[in-house]
């Protein structure tokens, strides 16, 4: 059904996008005016507006709750859907939504302190509000061309936002290499987009999904599932396409750090989970997937053991996390991917709070050594301690939230066969809490000098103490998450019907 | 069977390994730009042949779409090259192998 | 690293590109393209008065795509900003 979000006459975007977008255009304006005044103007302007963002995703889950397919179709300017851009808003889009911008609103009054002491601010609220706004409209776009422009837009503020701190050498050069492989990945991507309106006649995912079952499966599909691969997988960061991200990761500015390894690349792997449940048959990329997602935990995890470097670790960490979501990927049915899901939910707030007490450790002490930044936790105690609480999450400890997802993705793995997988999964995650010890032993070593304790400042300590609570209690009590995920994985898998009509049938 | 779609996919197929080369092979920081404008162009060459496909008739989708991919890809360059400006100001010299510092 | 070695990576290379070459060749050439199997595509438009191709493609772009091109500018205006942000000097707000 087709349905009017915003009252304005011909005009109807995703109430989300709409905000963001607009909120990225006026930010300029905003930082004219905070240049005239003494009013921090640029900061208060990004709180506000990813904060109405996260109400309007609220409201439109409301929305969906309420209608009868749980599928909401939005064009503007009376197009007609198989062969124009349109947003499709169901179930996955909207929690896809709600990750990114609860995100984006921490992130945001955490850099209020933490960027103080930079210039061209009003660049860098700008381009976070433009990435924001890119992230929600790929995870809302009903339409592979529309996906793409946002994609762009995505990407472009992210190739700035990771070589923003231009003085030194490190963020240039990772942000460099950062931009040829994903402009290469954006390039196969397009690619892709050629075979499927060759095969199917429109660019639209409900065709997809009416097409594809009834064509056979010739070279050109196997051509077309590898550059699809290919296309998502260098954002994702899947195994032989992941040497940007160590390097990235680390040069970013912390709070960028934190969404880029918090939603961007899981919005690469939801870009590739929508085509390939839309396109292919699970029982056709169940070995592939399955393969690479062995591949990337277990390189991930064995290169992460060799850093010397706090967010360089937490860099291979977000990689291996990643090898485990394609472990859900790979079972292919509905449970695997609700611990998908539940896993990009609950990754991103414990490597959200793992990059921003980071940064602040490293805001505080100059630098990124482990070794350097031994006794730290002496001298800043609260902050160490959301460290350790977020490491402990990402290993997989039973009253965190890590474990519940991990626990829901292996298990799917098994359901499916792919016992070895399981295996492999169990193992790697008691790998990865090798190296976790070892930066916890250092936090809470007895330092040489005593500086008595010198806290970060206080949006810094407020949000990441904020993010430990809401792990705690998401591990403890997490029906509410499972089951917005468990109802996104059902509209995926099981009721591709619903989106199908949603356009075909008015 | 041999149809004009297949000679015209087989070009752009070599022109698409002419990019993945030229990105492998060069160290100059603007020619890795140009390698991935080649692959931009060979994906939007993909989709113009598959607007003259029937004779007689020109399909108006691919076009429109590829209207719009080139200004997507010229605003990804541009950003790229903003970048490469600045190596060149901070560093003097365009060479990714002289440059690169981050190992491991 | 050796020259010896990366000469041979370079010729590894070279036969890694040409047997790629061959076989997409060999691909497209015996394995016909399924073009629109899966379903029809757009109405087309005759070659026949060959002034009329330009008016009919515009009015398809702004019909069906029109969204598209006006969420594109919003892409110009980042990537506006974007090179401002990379070319500005360091130091010259407050």
């Amino acid at each position: 059904m087709v349905a009017q979000l915003i009252p304005l006459q011909g005009l109807a975007i995703p109430t989300p996008v709409l905000v963001l977008v607009l909120g990225g255009v006026l930010a300029p304006f905003m930082g004219l005016l905070a240049k005239r005044s003494r009013f921090m103007l640029r900061e208060f302007w990004a709180i506000f507006v990813t904060a109405l963002s996260l109400y309007s995703v609220y409201q439109l889950y409301l929305q969906l709750e309420a209608s009868a397919g749980h599928v909401l179709v939005v064009s503007s300017w009376g197009q007609n859907p198989p062969f124009s851009g349109c947003f499709e808003v169901d179930m996955l889009g909207v929690f896809m939504a709600g990750s990114i911008t609860f995100l984006g609103v921490l992130v945001a009054i955490y850099s209020t302190s933490y960027m103080e002491r930079e210039t061209r601010l009003t660049e860098f609220y700008t381009l976070f509000l433009f990435l924001l706004a890119g992230l929600v409209g790929v995870t809302m776009a009903g339409d592979f061309f529309t996906l793409f422009i946002f994609w762009e837009l995505m990407s472009i503020s992210s190739y700035v936002l990771v070589a923003f701190l231009k003085q030194n050498w490190g963020p240039l050069e990772a942000g460099f290499k950062y931009f040829v492989m994903s402009a290469t990945g954006s390039a196969f991507l397009l690619f892709s987009m050629a075979f499927l309106y060759g095969m199917v006649g429109s660019l639209n995912f409900a065709s997809f999904a009416v097409a594809f079952p009834n064509m056979d499966i010739t070279p050109w599909t196997v051509i077309l599932f590898a550059f699809l691969l290919v296309g998502f997988g260098v954002k994702a960061a899947v195994f032989p396409l992941h040497t940007w991200l160590p390097d990235a990761h680390p040069e970013a500015p912390s709070p960028v750090s934190a969404l880029l390894s918090g939603v961007v690349i899981e919005t690469g792997l939801y870009g590739l989970t929508r085509v390939l449940f839309l396109v292919f048959d699970p029982g056709f990329f169940k070995l592939p997937i399955a393969v690479l997602a062995f591949l990337t935990m277990t390189v991930a995890n064995l290169t992460a053991l060799r850093q010397k470097d706090l967010k360089r670790l937490l860099a291979y960490s977000s990689i291996a996390q990643i090898g485990y979501m394609l472990v859900g990927l790979a079972a292919g049915t509905a449970y695997g991917v609700m611990g998908l899901l539940l896993h990009i939910f609950n990754h991103s707030l414990m490597k959200g709070v793992a990059f921003l007490s980071a940064g602040s450790l490293i805001h505080h002490a100059e630098t990124r050594d482990i070794d350097e930044l031994k006794g730290i936790g002496r001298t800043m105690p609260l902050t160490s301690f959301t460290l350790m609480v977020a490491m402990l999450g990402l290993g997989g400890i039973p009253p965190l939230n890590g474990f519940i997802s991990k626990f829901i993705l292996f298990n799917s793995a098994i359901g499916t066969g792919l016992i070895w997988l399981t295996v492999a999964g169990v193992l790697n995650s008691t790998l990865s809490m090798g190296y976790y010890l070892i930066v916890i032993r250092n936090l809470l070593a007895t330092p040489e000098e005593n500086h008595g304790v010198h806290e970060a400042p206080l949006p810094m300590l407020v949000i990441t103490l904020f993010m430990v609570v809401l792990i705690i209690v998401f591990g403890v009590w997490p029906q509410p998450a499972i089951q917005v995920a468990d109802k996104a994985a059902l509209g995926l898998v099981e009721d591709v019907a619903e989106y199908i009509s949603a356009i075909f049938t008015p | 069977m041999t149809t004009q779609l297949s000679v015209v996919l087989v070009f752009i197929f070599l022109q698409f390994l002419i990019g993945l080369s030229c990105l492998t092979v060069k160290r100059d920081m603007v020619r890795l730009l140009i390698g991935v404008e080649i692959l931009f162009n060979a994906a939007n060459l993909c989709f113009i042949a598959l607007s003259s496909n029937v004779t007689g008739f020109v399909d108006p989708f691919p076009q429109t779409i590829v209207m719009m991919a080139i200004v997507l890809d010229g605003s990804v360059i541009a950003v790229g090259l903003a970048i490469v400006i600045n190596a060149y100001k901070h560093y003097g010299t365009l060479d990714i192998r002289r440059l690169m510092r981050l190992k491991w | 690293m050796s020259s010896r070695s990366l000469g041979y990576i370079k010729i590894i290379g070279f036969l890694t590109i040409f047997g790629l070459a061959l076989s997409f060749s060999w691909l497209s050439l015996e394995v016909e393209f399924p073009y629109h199997e899966g379903g029809p595509g757009t109405q087309l438009v005759p070659t026949e008065p060959y002034k009329e191709i330009t008016p009919a493609v515009s009015r398809f772009m702004w019909e069906s795509r029109g969204q598209d091109i006006a969420l594109q500018s919003f892409v110009i205006f980042a990537s506006v900003i974007c090179c401002l942000a990379m070319l500005k000097e360091e130091g010259s707000e407050q």
